[in-house]
C-alpha cells in the first residue's frame, strides 16, 4: 500500500486544478498500472470520475481504496456523493456516518452528512443543521457555505441562502457560483416592487449578471446569464417609453393642446411656458435615462446596443420612445394656432405606445 | 465503408482471371494492405480494366494521398503519363533532350485531365506550412532550435493574415530589427508578446515564424515541460529555461499554453503551480538587463485564465489577437490540404467564401470530409471521380466552425472584463464581425 505522493499523481493533481480531467485520468491510470496499491492515485482517480459525473467509476475506484485500507476517510467522502447521485440514499448515509466516525471534527464530514440527509424530505431540517455545523467548522470553505445554501434552499430559508452567497463572495469575490446566485437575487429584487424602485434596481441586476459572466465566461450557465442580462437590459429599454410619454404629456400641457386652464382659447401658448416645458423634457431624459446610462458599466451599455441590433422588438421599443419624444418636441416648439393638429399628434404618440405596452404585459402574463 | 472492397467496381463485362479474382479476395481480407491493392490495380490495368484499376488506385490514394506509385498508376489508368502537378516547373534542358518530354505530355493530356482548380491565381503564394494543426512546435524541452535549422519558418511562410503580420511588425519586429531607432526613441526591449485567439488558428506557427524572422534561436516550453516543473524543482527548472535562452541570445522563448504555465494563482490549490508562476514573474522581470536579447512569446486560448500579474508592463505587456484565417490564408491552407488529393476544377474562391470563420483545423476537416464523400460515391457507383467543388462546399456546409464556442466566451470577456483595454482588439473585431 502506497500513500506517498508520486510525481505522476502530483502532475495529475495539477492538471485537475486546470480542469484537464482527461489528461489527469491518463496520468493516474499510468501510475496505477505501475503501482496498483497507490491509494492517493486511486482517490484522485475517483475525484476525476466525479468531475465527469461517472459515479459508478467513483465507486469502483473507491472499492479499490477500501480493499487496501478500510479506514480511508477520502474514500467514504467520495462514496457519500457518488451513492447520492446514483440514487442510493441509504448507502450514501452509511458512508457519511463512516466519515463522521473517522473524522468527527472535519467540516467535510458534516457537509457530506447534510448532502446524504437531503435524500429524505422529513430530514431536511437535520440536513440544514449538519450544514450549519460544517460552516462552523470550516468558515472559510466555500463548499461548506454552498452546502448551507443548498440545505437552506430545501428548507425555504431565503435569508440563509443569501447569507451563504455573501459569505462565499467574502472568501472569493470571483467565485462563479456565488456571483451567479447574487445575480439571480438582484434580478428578483428588481422584479419584486411592482411600481416603486423596480426600474431603479435593474442596473444592479444587469451589473450582477455582467460580473458573473466576467468571472466565468465559459461556464455552462453563461448562456443563461446572457439571456437574463438581455432581459434586464430590455426592461431598462422599455422604461424609456414612460419617459417619452411623460414628455408628450408635458408638451401637451405646455402647448395648451387641450382646452384647460384659466384661458383655454389662447393659442399659441406663451413661448416662455413652451420653453420651460422643453427644458423639463430635457431634464426628464437627462436624469431618467442619460445619467443612468452613463452610470452603467461599459459591457452593459454594449449589451444595450447589441440587444437593439439583434432583437426587433427592442428596436420597436426604442423607435416608440424616439417617436413620442419627437412628437413632444414638435408639439411644444410649433406655435399652433388651432388645436386639431397637436391633438392628433398627441394621440398618435400616446395610443399606439400604450397599446404596445399593454400587449407586452399581456404577452408576458400568458 | 472503406473496408468494403466488395463494392469496388470490376468494370463492365470484365472477365477476371483467376489471379485477379484471388487477389481481390486477398485485398478484401486485408483492405489496408496498400502494396497488395496496388498489385491488383496493376493487374487490372494490364488486363484492360482501366476503370477498375482507377478505382483501386483511388482507394489507395484515399489511404495514402502521397503514394507516388498509386498516383502514377492512376495517371496511367486515366491515360495520362503522370499527374500534371507532379511535373517540375522547368525541367533542365539536358533532361528534356534525353528523357521524357514533360511539357509535351502535359500539353497532350491537358484536355483529358481537368485542371485542379477552376481559377489559378496570377501569383502563387509561397508554399504554405500552416497546416492548421497548430502543433509544429515539437522541439523537446530546453532544446534550442537554431534559426538556420532545416524547416525554420519565416513570416512570409504564413499564408494571408496580413493584419497579424503588420501588428507583429509594428509591435515587435521593427523595434527588434532597428536598434538605432530603438535607442533614439528610448524603446525598451523588455517585455514580451502574448498571442491569443481561438484554438487551431496558427498561434504556435506564428511564434515560430517570429523567431525565424528575428534570426533568433527558439526554445519551446510546452505543457509537458510545465508538468515537469510542477514537481519539486519548478523554480530551478524555470530559471534554467531562461538561463539557456540568455546564453543563446538572441533567443525567443515560446511559452505555449500560458494558461497552464501562468494560471491564476488565486485559482489554484497547487503549490507547484503557484511557484512556477512566481518564478516566471521573477525571470521576466530580470535585473540589470540580463534579459537583453531574450524575447518572450506566449500563446493561449484562454487569456482570461492567465494570472493578471503576467500582463503587467515589462512582462507580457503586448497582446496580439490571432483570428481565424482570413480569405488569402484560407485559400493557402485549402491548397495545402488539397495538394495531394485527386481534385478537379475546384472553385477555391467560392470555397473560401463558404468557410469564413473556419480555423485551420476546420479547413483540414473540410478537405478530409470532401475526400471521404467522393471516395464513398466512387465506391458506391463503381465510377471513380475526383473531389469537386460540390463535395467541398457540402462538407463546409456540414461543419460548424469550431471557433464559435471560443467567440461566445470571448464576447463575455471582451464586454464585461475588459479592464485596461486588454481586449480592445477583440472587441473591435467582434463589433466588425457583428458578433457582439
Amino acid at each position: 500500500m502506497t500513500t506517498a505522493l508520486h510525481p505522476l499523481v502530483e502532475q495529475a493533481m495539477a492538471l485537475m486544478d486546470l480542469k484537464r480531467i482527461d489528461e489527469a485520468r491518463a496520468l493516474l491510470a499510468r501510475r496505477l498500472a505501475e503501482d496498483p496499491t497507490d491509494i492517493v492515485a486511486w482517490l484522485r482517480l475517483a475525484r476525476c470520475h466525479e468531475e465527469v459525473r461517472d459515479y459508478q467509476e467513483v465507486l469502483n475506484a473507491t472499492n479499490e481504496v477500501l480493499a487496501l485500507n478500510p479506514e480511508e476517510y477520502g474514500a467514504y467522502l467520495r462514496r457519500t456523493y457518488a451513492f447520492r447521485r446514483l440514487g442510493r440514499p441509504d448507502e450514501s448515509l452509511a458512508a457519511a456516518h463512516e466519515m463522521l466516525r473517522l473524522e468527527p471534527e472535519s467540516w467535510q464530514s458534516h457537509v457530506g452528512l447534510s448532502e446524504a440527509l437531503g435524500a429524505w424530505q422529513p430530514r431536511w431540517p437535520e440536513a440544514l443543521e449538519a450544514a450549519a455545523t460544517g460552516v462552523r467548522l470550516g468558515p472559510d470553505q466555500i463548499a461548506a457555505h454552498y452546502a448551507l445554501w443548498k440545505a437552506a434552499l430545501m428548507n425555504g430559508r431565503v435569508d440563509l441562502q443569501r447569507q451563504a452567497v455573501a459569505e462565499s463572495l467574502r472568501i472569493d469575490p470571483h467565485d462563479a457560483w456565488a456571483l451567479d446566485q447574487r445575480a439571480k437575487y438582484a434580478e428578483v429584487d428588481a422584479a419584486r416592487p411592482p411600481l416603486t424602485g423596480a426600474g431603479a434596481k435593474l442596473p444592479a441586476a444587469a451589473e450582477a449578471f455582467a460580473d458573473a459572466l466576467a468571472a466565468a465566461p465559459q461556464a455552462p450557465q453563461a448562456d443563461r446569464q446572457r439571456k437574463h442580462l438581455d432581459v434586464a437590459v430590455f426592461r431598462m429599454l422599455r422604461g424609456t417609453r414612460w419617459l417619452a410619454l411623460l414628455c408628450v404629456v408635458i408638451a401637451a400641457l405646455a402647448a395648451r393642446v387641450f382646452p384647460t386652464g384659466s384661458d383655454p382659447t389662447a393659442l399659441p401658448g406663451p413661448l416662455a411656458t413652451r420653453l420651460y416645458g422643453l427644458a423639463l423634457m430635457g431634464a426628464v431624459w437627462g436624469f431618467g435615462a442619460w445619467r443612468r446610462y452613463r452610470g452603467l458599466r461599459a459591457g452593459v451599455r454594449m449589451s444595450l446596443w447589441s440587444l437593439v441590433r439583434r432583437v426587433g422588438w427592442a428596436r420597436l421599443v426604442v423607435g416608440q420612445s424616439v417617436w413620442c419624444t419627437l412628437i413632444a418636441v414638435v408639439v411644444v416648439l410649433v406655435p399652433w394656432s388651432e388645436r386639431t393638429a397637436p391633438q392628433v399628434l398627441f394621440w398618435v404618440a400616446l395610443v399606439p405606445t400604450l397599446l404596445t405596452m399593454w400587449f407586452e404585459r399581456a404577452a408576458m402574463r400568458s | 465503408m472503406l473496408d468494403q472492397p466488395t463494392n469496388t467496381p470490376t468494370g463492365p463485362g470484365a472477365a477476371e482471371s483467376p489471379l485477379i479474382a484471388s487477389l481481390r479476395a486477398a485485398v478484401a481480407a486485408a483492405p489496408q494492405d496498400i502494396p497488395l491493392r496496388l498489385h491488383l490495380a496493376e493487374l487490372l490495368l494490364g488486363a484492360g480494366s482501366a476503370d477498375a484499376a482507377v478505382a483501386e488506385a483511388a482507394l489507395v490514394l484515399s489511404q495514402a494521398p502521397g503514394d507516388a506509385q498509386a498516383r502514377a498508376l492512376m495517371a496511367r489508368a486515366m491515360g495520362a503519363p503522370v499527374p500534371t502537378e507532379q511535373a517540375p516547373p522547368a525541367a533542365p534542358a539536358e533532361q528534356q533532350a534525353g528523357g521524357f518530354d514533360w511539357e509535351a505530355a502535359a500539353r497532350e493530356v491537358g484536355d483529358a485531365v481537368p485542371p485542379r482548380f477552376a481559377a489559378e491565381p496570377d501569383v502563387k503564394e509561397a508554399p504554405l506550412t500552416v497546416d492548421g494543426s497548430g502543433a509544429p512546435g515539437e522541439a523537446p524541452a530546453y532544446d534550442v532550435d537554431a534559426p538556420d535549422a532545416p524547416g525554420a519558418v519565416r513570416l512570409a511562410d504564413v499564408g494571408g493574415m496580413q493584419e497579424v503580420k503588420d501588428r507583429l511588425e509594428a509591435a515587435f519586429l521593427a523595434p527588434m530589427r532597428n536598434p538605432e531607432l530603438r535607442k533614439l526613441y528610448g524603446k525598451s526591449l523588455r517585455g514580451g508578446l502574448l498571442l491569443y485567439g481561438p484554438p487551431g488558428c496558427g498561434k504556435t506557427f506564428i511564434a515560430r515564424a517570429v523567431a525565424g524572422e528575428l534570426g533568433a534561436n527558439f526554445i519551446n516550453v510546452s505543457i509537458n515541460d510545465v508538468l515537469d516543473m510542477w514537481i519539486g524543482n519548478s523554480e530551478r527548472n524555470m530559471h534554467e529555461v531562461f538561463e539557456t535562452a540568455r546564453r543563446q541570445a538572441p533567443c525567443v522563448i515560446f511559452l505555449d499554453e500560458l494558461d497552464a504555465l501562468g494560471a491564476k494563482r488565486s485559482r489554484t490549490q497547487h503549490n507547484g503551480m503557484r511557484n512556477t508562476v512566481n518564478q516566471l514573474l521573477t525571470e521576466l522581470d530580470g535585473v540589470n538587463d540580463v534579459n537583453d536579447g531574450v524575447f518572450v512569446l506566449a500563446a493561449t486560448n484562454v487569456p482570461w485564465d492567465v494570472d493578471i500579474a503576467l500582463r503587467r508592463p515589462g512582462r507580457l505587456d503586448r497582446t496580439l489577437l490571432v483570428l481565424p484565417p482570413d480569405g488569402p490564408a484560407r485559400e493557402a491552407i485549402l491548397r495545402y490540404h488539397l495538394r495531394e488529393r485527386p481534385i478537379e476544377s475546384v472553385d477555391l474562391a467560392k470555397l473560401v467564401k463558404a468557410t469564413d470563420g473556419f480555423s485551420g483545423a476546420d479547413l483540414a476537416h473540410v478537405c478530409e470530409s470532401a475526400a471521404e464523400s467522393a471516395l464513398l460515391d466512387s465506391a458506391r457507383t463503381g465510377t471513380v471521380r475526383m473531389i469537386n467543388t460540390k463535395d467541398l462546399l457540402g462538407a463546409a456546409k456540414a461543419i460548424r466552425p469550431s471557433t464559435e464556442p471560443w467567440f461566445a466566451a470571448a464576447r463575455n470577456v471582451a464586454m464585461f472584463a475588459n479592464e485596461g483595454g486588454m481586449y480592445d482588439e477583440l472587441l473591435a473585431y467582434l463589433k466588425k464581425a457583428r458578433k457582439l
